[in-house]
């Protein structure tokens, strides 16, 4: 096969020694050099070659890159009829906003109306009090008394139901009388509620043909993002026969312009005296479920508390405002005496914590580890990174630990927290990346896709303005520059995935992985990040342009 | 309404407690019970239950089937789903226990009997008799210990051989003072009562025993010491009847004045010759229903009560009903 030079109108490398080229070798999917024509010259000398000027008019970085999304999830969310207050762009459509409750009602009765049958249920996301005012099951009565209506809240732990719904769905209704956490009333689900719900809905969300349905369009978000490599964070999500059936299917075929290194859940069926049983189990997955473009590596996901979206992060004193209490994943000690298993065989562990009581204890035992076993470069991993103290981050550093963070939290729940649930400081200083950067802590951002969306211009857009969407700007001191955010979405990802070596940054030996821009970040600064218009990719060589609406 | 018996409601107890506080002792007790026809038991795991393997007679992925009910593997969001297979499955259990985990809030699992066919039966929630206090006030874990302890019905103190018996008295005052009150039954290696786990021989009221005697005086008799009748592990069962129906306001009365040591109790009461009430109660915890279709003789009340041997006075017990 011959060499194939790119030329674009900047190349940013990410590779500090080299950061700016506007010429890229590649063969059979590797960067044979970097820099410009004249520089490819010795190259270009010995081999047949074409020259690709598609990009001419282009900025190529480093395929993004994001460690932490659920394709999954998002194959279970991704069908439903989106009504947002921001707007959504996802592959097969743009999702305009819809800022009042009248507009709201309006945009769903002609959803309502659009759908051809009957009797299918009608899921909407993106439902919030903020903007769309309160919400009712005698509202959305009004729009179908026999189309069963199903609103889920933006933050998935609360949803709304009519009365065809409420059938539909065949929970009991005098005891969803007594549930504390049911508003019957007013058809309102909310945290076990909601799971209660969810459950009870959950043939329809995962009958297979939907849910492969689901897959292709998280498949075509992810592309849309500019990505080309992935990491999901549990490998599978229901870790059915099914659920990896369908993941073959659609993630694991030539076609697709993205790697996915899966990172198993090391939790499943854990129990103290049964953590070698753990490990086998996470060492044989990539035998049982390994493949081409879904592989595995030696990394673990381990988890200590509650969902940031839910709220049950668990909080060091003086806690949350209305005086509730976070929760634990698993138990501390199954925790710690899990990763003391990992670590002792040599896994990178990832550690999902949210609270800054849980990131405390992910340091605890990671300075056990450290005081049993030291290591080097053993890349543990703080998955999430909701609140945190600045002392902690000094020990995150002097540990040898590293970030993965959803920044998107100070946008959505910045302002949110702020005003109900942990007051200013707290909540201002969410993902606080600024001091992570001084303390020269690896940081990767990532989308925990569906909690953020599948985008990295967008997070990294987060991390360097740190405006909620409300608009105010929520400890400055915090902020990325451009030059942080794009190594986070790029090198310091690959960092993250222990894939620093093949993918990240553009230099000779990499696989040939861009992402080509319309327009260039480090020229539109920090302010316009989230506006770049993303041509596509190049995957292992190969252009992949995103699919014109 | 119709009552739990005519929907067949599989009544479900949830079993929390802290890691390390006896859980799954207590199961594999559970399991051998004789009173464990057609039982379900939800775990987190397979491997803390000692199956005999005769007993089994058919295994997959996520479910035991044994020749006595079955043992379902349910891990975080799959409870809803489980449940749900249990209820629709063609050969019906009678009774499920969830095994919580160890950090749940066991509260919490219990809000899963919403679903349908499937009703509350108790939360039961183990103790460490060694550890707990250390527990709830560990910097990780001690309001999760405490949010445990409040959202029992009936604390099991289990380990309590290993403790000093000087030790105890304090402890059970602790556990008041954390508990609002709820009570507490102590116990070692896990074993507890049948009529605790289960009910009295069941836990549908239907399956009430009927009166002894029928000819029953249709007025208040006040109960007796003589006819306590022991059960395994130090607790008794007492049993009341009257065959003269009460006002729904005395049937409020008696509910009212039952003594907190009381650890279970079921009644049938007839309000006014018109419907039947049904009652139970678990711990602190007690519900009182209509019956749709008369459960006993009309007119007729029965009422059952379980707590430790010794520590019910039934002289003093205000109940306007015979004891038998």
């Amino acid at each position: 096969m011959s060499l194939t030079v790119f030329l674009a109108k900047n190349i940013h490398t990410m590779n500090p020694s080299l950061p700016t080229a506007d010429a890229v070798a590649v063969k059979d999917g590797q960067i044979m050099e970097v820099g410009t024509l004249e520089t490819l010259q010795p190259w270009l000398k010995n081999h047949r070659h074409t020259i690709n000027e598609q990009f001419i008019d282009k900025i190529l970085l480093p395929g993004f890159i994001d460690p932490h999304l659920h394709p999954s999830l998002a194959a279970i969310l991704l069908p439903m009829h989106f009504i947002t207050a921001l707007e959504w762009r996802l592959p097969d459509r743009i999702v305009a906003p819809v800022k009042s409750a009248q507009a709201y009602l309006q945009r769903l009765t002609e959803i309502e109306q659009s759908l051809p049958s009957k009797d299918e249920p009608l899921m909407t996301w993106g439902y919030h009090h903020l903007w769309h005012g309160p919400m009712h099951r005698d509202l959305l009565n009004k729009i179908s008394s026999t189309r069963p209506i199903v609103v889920w809240q933006r933050s998935y732990h609360e949803i709304f139901v009519n009365d065809a719904a409420l059938k539909w769905i065949g929970l009991d209704e005098k005891r969803l009388a007594e549930h504390k956490q049911v508003d019957l009333q007013a058809g309102r689900f909310f945290e076990s509620g909601k799971l209660l719900a969810s459950a009870a809905m959950s043939d329809y969300l995962t009958e297979p043909k939907r849910f492969k349905h689901g897959l292709e369009l998280a498949k075509a978000a992810i592309h849309a993002g500019g990505h080309t490599t992935i990491g999901d964070l549990t490998g599978s999500y229901f870790d059915t026969d099914e659920e990896w059936q369908a993941l073959h299917d659609v993630l694991d075929q030539d076609n697709v312009p993205f790697r996915t290194q899966m990172i198993p859940a090391g939790t499943r069926r854990a129990r103290l005296g049964a953590e070698e049983k753990a490990l086998a189990y996470v060492k044989d997955a990539a035998k049982r479920h390994g493949g081409n473009k879904l592989f595995f590596r030696d990394h673990v996901k381990l988890f200590t508390d509650g969902g940031f979206f839910a709220e049950l992060m668990q909080v060091q004193a003086p806690g949350f405002i209305d005086g509730h209490h976070g929760e634990w994943m698993i138990p501390p000690e199954i925790f710690e005496s899990l990763a003391r298993t990992f670590w002792h065989a040599g896994f990178k562990i990832h550690v999902h914590c949210t609270g800054d009581l849980g990131l405390e204890l992910a340091l605890e035992v990671l300075e056990k580890l450290q005081w049993e076993r030291p290591r080097f470069n053993h890349r543990f991993t703080i998955e999430h990174f909701g609140l945190s103290t600045p002392e902690q981050v000094r020990r995150i550093a002097d540990l040898g630990a590293i970030v993965s963070a959803n920044v998107y939290y100070v946008h959505e729940l910045g302002e949110v927290y702020w005003q109900n649930s942990l007051g200013h400081e707290r909540a201002s200083q969410m993902a606080r990346l600024g001091t992570l950067a001084r303390h020269n802590v690896t940081t990767a951002l990532h989308s925990d896709f569906t909690m953020a969306p599948a985008l990295p211009l967008y997070s990294a857009w987060v991390a360097c303005n740190r405006k909620s969407e409300q608009g105010n700007v929520l400890a400055p001191q915090e902020c990325l520059t451009v030059d942080q955010a794009m190594r986070a979405i790029t090198i310091d990802a690959a960092y993250v995935l222990g894939m620093e070596h093949e993918v990240g940054s553009i230099r000779a030996g990499k696989n040939a992985d861009f992402t080509v821009l319309e327009q260039d970040p480090f020229e539109v600064g920090a302010a316009g990040l989230k506006d770049i218009d993303i041509w596509g990719t190049v995957f292992e060589g190969s252009p992949a342009p995103i699919a014109k609406r | 309404m119709p009552t739990a018996e005519e929907e067949n409601l599989i009544p479900v107890t949830v079993l929390g407690g802290y890691l390390g506080a006896g859980k799954s002792t207590l199961l594999n007790h559970a399991l051998q019970s004789t009173q464990a026809n057609k039982l379900a038991v939800i775990v987190n795991d397979f491997g803390t239950i000692n199956i005999d393997a005769a007993l089994i007679d058919s295994r997959n992925n996520d479910q035991i089937n044994l020749t006595n009910g079955c043992i379902c593997c349910s891990i975080g969001d799959s409870l809803a789903d489980t449940l749900t297979k249990l209820v629709t499955q063609a050969d019906r259990v009678k009774h499920i226990i969830i095994e919580a985990s160890g950090v749940a809030d066991p509260q919490q699992v219990a809000s899963y009997t919403a679903l349908p066919g499937l009703m509350l039966d108790a939360v039961l929630v183990l103790v460490d008799a060694e550890q707990v206090q250390e527990k709830s006030e560990d910097r990780f874990v001690g309001t999760t210990v405490l949010r445990q302890l409040k959202g029992a019905d009936l604390l099991v103190v289990n380990k309590i051989d290993l403790i000093k018996t000087s030790a105890i008295a304090p402890l059970e005052a602790w556990l008041a003072s954390v508990s609002e009150a709820t009570p507490v039954i102590t116990t070692s290696q896990g074993m507890i009562d049948d009529s605790l786990l289960f009910g009295d021989g069941s836990s549908a009221p239907g399956r009430f025993k009927t009166p002894h005697n029928s000819e029953l005086a249709p007025h208040i008799i006040r109960a007796t010491d003589e006819n306590r009748s022991p059960t395994d592990h130090n607790l008794e069962s007492l049993s009341f009847t009257a065959t003269a129906p009460f006002t729904l306001t005395e049937v409020q009365n008696i509910i009212a004045q039952l003594p907190s040591d009381i650890l279970r109790a079921k009644g049938i009461f007839s309000i006014e010759q018109h419907t039947q009430q049904v009652f139970q109660r678990v711990g602190r915890r007690y519900s009182l229903e209509p019956a749709q279709a008369d459960l006993l003789v009309p007119g007729h009340s029965q009422l059952v009560l379980i707590a430790v041997a010794g520590s019910i006075d039934t002289a003093a017990l205000p109940i306007p009903m015979q004891h038998i």
